[in-house]
């Protein structure tokens, strides 16, 4: 069968006694799964809900969240995914900019939103109460436009101001599971680990990809992804083969997991994505875990997954600079946009990497103006400006050279602060390492390195820095400051937080 | 055993508290009001396994033994005894 969600019917039919979802408290075959479906269905019917709008969710990672999304699936309702742990003025924002008519939620998160928006009611979903539904009536003119055939919203954080909702419809979300499944294949009763959240969008391949083959999921929560020395037992004593997660959350995983202790023989694959994998944490951790394949998946939250690259294994010596993206999956075009035309898809080519194809977000809930910036028009066709910049290698795959954004003018050279970060991280004792700039009145462009060392609680002088900078960079790019950091901070998506580096860099210089 | 508190006063004052901020008080919540960050955290938890000679377990890496002061040093004194 095609599409999502008789993927997941035909899934929960065929494979009903094995387990299809375990979390610290419960552990559901998919049968259980299925009538858990089948009564949250009959609740959306009976209260009046059922393709009322779209569904919100606002509950810790839990089988019920699974039970829900898997309903909405079934009524061919849009669900969208809010973030429990952000700010209650972020989640009223969104439930207002989405025009939410329902949000299932916990009793305590219910209290806390009904605070904020008056006209909510409160209805119990589980009869001991600790789970309820929010609802209220939106009026017709109120409601957002949307595409029909909506899986799904996804809010990511714009890097200014509010938090935009990308929609996903049902094709664009299935052409990325279904490639994901025939590329990964996971075979009924293999385990896979969700440790991305739920409204995060590495989340959709452990979701649909591990459920619909009838594999097992692992859930872990937040606050268990926060913890790596219980997320490292975990994985071991769950027996994962699968997992996909940032390079920042394996950093974590590999710098205090304690991988050493337990056997993970059983992790066959391991997936990243969402940012730049360092070579020498990346090393560090294809040796702990030598039996697993390494795959780089690229994507934004728009697109979702559309390029892909294995890690050779093992990771050669002579190996500095992180590995490409690499080649485009099947669904996905590209084209390479360098000063205001396409250039030629060859060596050496260089520019801002635009994608079309089936993956392919339609546009933002509601932002009529973001939906005209973000896309181009080419060809006659609709091109999303990915806002990274990227060059064509000898093999023909695509590099990352980083954001468009991320690129600064200095004594009026082009700087990309991504490219002083590689270099950063060639030097043996830096694991990590983030660059971001400032516009100084007098001075003119500041550059600012946060770095972070293998060896805890030492130190490099500045003299050290500044003389490996100069064998690394060219002098217009040796940053004017260097702040050594024990840890990154993290976005809520278990990135890099540049965000909060950038109000770090004022309280430090 | 006042100096399980007083060391351990010091390294979070000295680690994860700006130089000329105030005095950390022994009942000030560490974890949930964000002056620890999750990952600081595991710095603490290096740190006080290395200072005390005992190990964590992973589930013990957890706000209800870390986010005070005088709940660190009960915890400490837990794994001592054990």
């Amino acid at each position: 069968m095609e599409g999502l969600a008789s993927s997941l019917a035909e899934s929960i039919t065929i494979h009903s006694d094995r387990t299809a979802l375990r979390s610290a408290e419960e552990t559901w075959t998919f049968q259980q799964l299925g009538m858990y479906c089948a009564q949250t269905s009959t609740f959306l019917q009976e209260q009046g809900l059922a393709n009322k709008g779209m569904l919100g969710i606002c509950l810790p990672k839990s089988t019920a969240y699974v039970g829900i999304i898997t309903s909405a699936l079934h009524l061919s309702m849009p669900y969208v995914p809010l973030d429990i742990e952000s700010p209650v003025s972020r989640l009223v924002y969104i439930i207002e900019d989405a025009s939410l008519g329902m949000v299932f939620t916990t009793k305590a998160q219910g209290a806390l939103l009904t605070a904020s928006i008056p006209d909510l009611k409160t209805i119990p979903f589980t009869p001991d109460d600790t789970l309820v539904v929010l609802t209220r009536e939106v009026a017709a003119e109120d409601q957002k436009i949307r595409p029909p055939d909506l899986a799904y919203v996804l809010y990511t954080s714009g890097s200014t101001g509010h938090p935009k909702g990308v929609f996903i419809t049902r094709e664009n979300a299935w052409c990325f599971v279904k490639w994901a499944s025939d590329t990964f294949p996971i075979a009924p009763g293999e385990t896979v680990a969700s440790i991305a959240p739920f409204h995060f969008d590495l989340s959709v391949f452990d979701l649909f990809v591990t459920l619909i083959n009838g594999a097992e999921l692992v859930l872990f929560t937040q606050q268990e992804c926060r913890n790596p020395l219980l997320l490292a037992q975990q994985l071991s004593e769950h027996r994962v083969g699968t997992l996909y997660a940032t390079p920042s959350l394996l950093q974590i995983l590999l710098r205090y997991g304690r991988l050493g202790r337990y056997d993970f023989s059983a992790l066959r694959r391991v997936l990243f994505a969402g940012e730049v994998f360092p070579i020498e944490p990346l090393r560090q951790l294809q040796s702990a875990w030598d039996q697993a394949d390494f795959y780089n998946l690229y994507g934004p939250t728009e697109t979702n997954v559309v390029t892909w690259f294995p890690i050779p294994k093992p990771i050669t010596a002579g190996q500095t600079d992180p590995y490409p993206i690499g080649q485009l999956c099947p669904y996905a075009q590209g084209t390479i946009w360098h000063e205001n035309a396409p250039a030629k898809w060859e060596p050496a080519a260089e520019g801002e990497l635009l994608i079309r194809g089936n993956s392919l977000t339609p546009g933002y809930l509601g932002q009529v103006k973001k939906n005209k910036l973000a896309f181009l028009l080419f060809n006659n066709q609709k091109w999303y400006k990915t806002g990274d910049r990227v060059r064509v290698n000898d093999s023909g795959e695509l590099v990352y050279l980083g954001r468009t954004d991320r690129m600064v003018k200095r004594r009026g050279y082009r700087i990309e602060l991504a490219e002083i970060e590689h270099a950063f991280t060639r030097h043996q004792t830096i694991i990590q390492a983030a660059a971001v700039s400032r516009m100084q009145p007098e001075t003119g462009t500041e550059i600012t390195v946060f770095y972070q060392l293998s060896i805890p609680a030492t130190t490099l002088t500045t003299l050290e820095l500044k003389q490996f900078c100069t064998a690394q960079l060219p002098s217009y790019m040796i940053p004017d400051h260097f702040v050594v950091l024990p840890s990154f901070p993290c976005t809520s998506s278990q990135k890099v937080d540049y965000q909060a580096l950038l109000a770090k860099m004022e309280d430090h210089v | 055993m006042e100096d399980v508190k007083t060391t351990i006063k010091a390294f979070i004052q000295e680690t994860f508290v700006a130089d000329d901020q105030e005095q950390l008080s022994n009942d000030a919540p560490l974890l949930s009001s964000g002056i620890i960050d999750s990952i600081s955290a595991l710095e603490l938890v290096e740190f006080l396994e290395k200072t005390f000679h005992f190990e964590f377990q992973p589930h013990e890496v957890d706000q209800e033994n870390l986010d005070t002061i005088t709940r660190i040093e009960a915890f400490v004194k837990t794994k001592k005894v054990a």
